[in-house]
């Protein structure tokens, strides 16, 4: 060993550590380097001498005088860890999409879902408690419909970032907990996630987000791949081996995303055949992220609305705690955010052929989802039916919104799944052609008949806060969006007083339902007075 | 270095037990100080820092992760804080460090050289660049593996090794004299 090799050694080293052998052997050898180990040893020992000057005891005495003075003297309580990036922010910047939240948010008040002891989602822990697999496969489902929804790069990154964070805390959690054999096939997902999805997309990100969101981005990552090999260090050397894939991939994303470059050679291709739902679920939310077409990503959401479907029953069955009509309300959301959201958004209402038939398929798949939950709530136990009809009324609602979506694009009549029991059979074969009316399958509920308000104002009467403000958000943000769309064209001249108006009317119905739910839903809406805008009223609005 | 188990007085922090929060300020108080001293040269600043992450501390208790020790996270949170002050408004002169060290028992000679030579350690650290001397500091006066370091400096652990290499190599040049007398 040369002194050089041998210095660097002793540098790094402690000096009361084992040095290696090579090492030991050249210290024999050589004074100098004999020399360097012992200044060191002098030095550092130096250094832990150093005496501290006496502290002032008023600043220790400060510390417990400000705990006792803050608010903590209430009892601490946990709180979800935070946001991984706030990108919606940007977004929310136009006046009338304000008015939609803001309107959404005093109808679902009035609702009480603000008051109501049901947290707006399931809280993390509480799934994590339930049973680590089913929540992470609720949250991936939810993931995707967030998803299927948003085809901006920023917003993408922020869910996969999201979805990677979930699977490797579930990594970690199984590798503490000891029941690690998933763990390989949670670093592979994870690895898929940060290359294929992270990385491709934050290329893509528009030039005067990219420093700040990349940066951020390669923070977490490099943060991921320190916390999981300190994880790793700590474990058995077979739990090592498992964990490296993800902490490899950590850091060779973060890389990519630093320095701007995509993943060398494409995405690898799907595997036909039987995969693991979390796979499923990861697989399908990448192939959202990277579609832009929005019937195909409809497509894709719906192929998973039927994916899930066996999975509520089974859930359902199990008596898990809520989590079938939890993973039933994503179903929900895949249909409002993914299916229902996309399709408006098709270009046009006369559809080509293969237009025609590509939403013929959405169709198919959302009939195969209802089907699987209508065939199983009749052999169900008593508890898991419960369950199921909480998830088959929410998917229902869904369903409503779909048709109606589709019957504006293609000109069919459909008749929406709701309205049960009223008629047989269903067209479910073969591209639907024209005017051809076509319709979902029943699904078993309450006997009742009226259009989809009533039906809505129905359910919301029956189910908990948390399920109504899911499905509300997307009938009220409906309703609201075209109301304003509406206004909007009709009065270019004065924004605000649109917005105004708006509010005014949101207020009213908010108290109207307030004191009959039902109410307002079924009631159309009654357009505001229409204040006149002068420059005066106008500078105080804003 | 055993590192001291302070699971079960986190534990019951977290509950909102003061008193086994009060042995963890007793536990790291002096040490946060002391390393907090070495990066800021102002005594009052470092009390105030030391005060501030064990409020800190106590306040974010919760959301303390089960992978990372006490110690780490404590000190992280102090890191940060030294790093917010310095960011703040600048124009403070910096207060000279102690003169009146403290010294063992020893014959006036003798206290005469320990105070000399403790002047030109702390005169050399003052030298060392900030984030050289926070990871020598916590590699050679608390002991941490250097994954530690990299856990509280937020860096990687290879930059920990390097940094920690690299002030003690400074270190050496600028005091050969002084431990060449130590030597004799």
């Amino acid at each position: 060993m040369k002194c050089r090799e041998a210095q660097s050694w002793l540098l790094t080293l402690r000096t009361d550590q084992s040095l290696p052998g090579a090492v030991q052997q050249h210290l024999g050898l050589c004074a100098r380097c004999r020399e360097l180990s012992a200044r060191l040893t002098r030095l550092d020992e130096s250094v832990r001498q150093l005496p501290l000057p006496p502290g002032n005891p008023a600043a220790r005495a400060g510390l417990w005088d400000r705990i006792e003075d803050s608010t903590l003297r209430q009892p601490i309580r946990p709180r979800r860890p935070s946001r991984w990036l706030l990108w919606r922010q940007a977004a929310l910047t136009v006046a009338a999409a304000a008015a939609i939240l803001f309107a959404i948010g005093v109808l679902v008040g009035a609702l009480g879902w603000f008051t109501s002891p049901d947290p707006p989602q399931l809280a993390k822990q509480e799934l994590d408690a339930a049973g680590g697999e089913t929540a992470l496969v609720v949250r991936l489902a939810k993931y995707d419909a967030q998803l299927g929804k948003t085809t901006e790069v920023a917003q993408q990154l922020d869910v996969l970032g999201h979805v990677a964070g979930d699977l490797k805390d579930e990594a970690l959690r199984r590798v503490r907990q000891g029941t690690a054999t998933d763990v390989p096939l949670l670093s592979e997902l994870y690895g898929q996630v940060v290359r294929e999805g992270i990385a491709r997309r934050a290329v893509l990100l528009p030039q005067e987000k990219k420093p700040a969101l990349t940066t951020t981005l390669v923070k977490q990552l490099r943060d991921t791949a320190t916390e999981v090999r300190t994880l790793a260090r700590q474990s058995l050397p077979v739990v090592q081996d498992m964990l490296q894939p993800l902490t490899r991939a950590a850091r060779e994303a973060a890389n990519l995303v630093e320095s701007g470059r995509t993943p060398a050679g494409a995405a690898p291709p799907d595997v036909p055949g039987p995969r693991p739902l979390v796979a499923t679920l990861v697989r399908q939310g990448l192939r959202l992220s990277a579609e832009t077409d929005p019937v195909r990503r409809a497509d894709l959401c719906s192929e998973l609305a039927s994916v899930l479907a066996p999975n509520v029953v089974l859930l359902s069955e199990s008596g898990t705690s809520g989590q079938a009509s939890e993973l039933g309300t994503c179903m929900t959301e895949l249909l409002n955010q993914g299916v229902a959201e996309n399709l408006k958004h098709v270009q046009g209402n006369n559809l080509t052929a293969e237009r025609q038939a590509e939403m013929e398929r959405v169709r198919r798949h959302l009939t195969e989802a209802a089907d699987v939950l209508k065939r199983n709530l009749s052999r169900a136990s008593p508890e898991a039916k419960v369950e199921l009809q909480t998830a088959i009324d929410a998917f229902g609602l869904g369903l409503d919104r779909v048709a109606e979506k589709i019957k504006d694009k293609t000109g069919e009549h459909p008749t929406p799944s709701p309205r049960r029991g009223t008629e047989k059979g269903d067209d479910t074969n073969g591209p639907s052609s024209g005017k051809q009316s076509f319709r979902f399958p029943d699904l078993p509920s309450e006997k009742h008949s009226g259009n989809g308000r009533e039906r809505l104002a129905l359910w919301t009467a029956r189910h908990s806060h948390r399920s109504r403000a899911t499905t509300l958000k997307w009938w009220v943000g409906d309703w609201l969006e075209d109301y304003v769309t509406t206004r909007l064209t009709a009065v270019k001249a004065s924004h605000h007083f649109r917005v105004v108006g708006l509010v005014g009317w949101v207020e009213r119905s908010a108290t109207h339902l307030a004191s009959n739910q039902g109410g307002l839903l079924c009631a159309p809406p009654t357009l505001p007075p229409r204040p006149r805008p002068t420059i005066a009223n106008r500078s105080n609005i804003f | 270095v055993i590192e001291p188990d302070d699971s079960e007085w986190v534990r019951k922090a977290r509950a909102g037990d003061r008193a086994a929060f009060a042995a963890l300020v007793d536990r790291y108080w002096d040490r946060l100080r002391r390393w907090l001293l070495s990066l800021t040269e102002r005594e009052h600043l470092a009390e105030d820092l030391t005060q501030e992450a064990f409020f800190r501390a106590w306040t974010a208790l919760p959301r303390l992760q089960a992978e990372i020790t006490f110690r780490v996270w404590l000190f992280r949170i102090a890191k940060n804080l030294f790093l917010d002050q310095r960011r703040g408004p600048r124009g403070v002169e910096p207060e000279a460090l102690p003169r009146e060290v403290g010294g063992k028992d020893a014959g006036p000679l003798s206290e005469l050289l320990d105070r000399e030579g403790q002047e030109k350690l702390q005169g050399a650290l003052a030298q060392l660049p900030a984030h050289y001397r926070a990871a020598y500091l916590l590699w050679t006066g608390e002991e941490l593996p250097y994954f530690q370091i990299a856990q509280i400096l937020e860096i990687s652990e290879e930059t920990a090794r390097w940094r920690v290499c690299k002030a003690r190599q400074f270190l050496l040049r600028r005091l050969r004299s002084y431990l060449d007398v130590q030597k004799s």
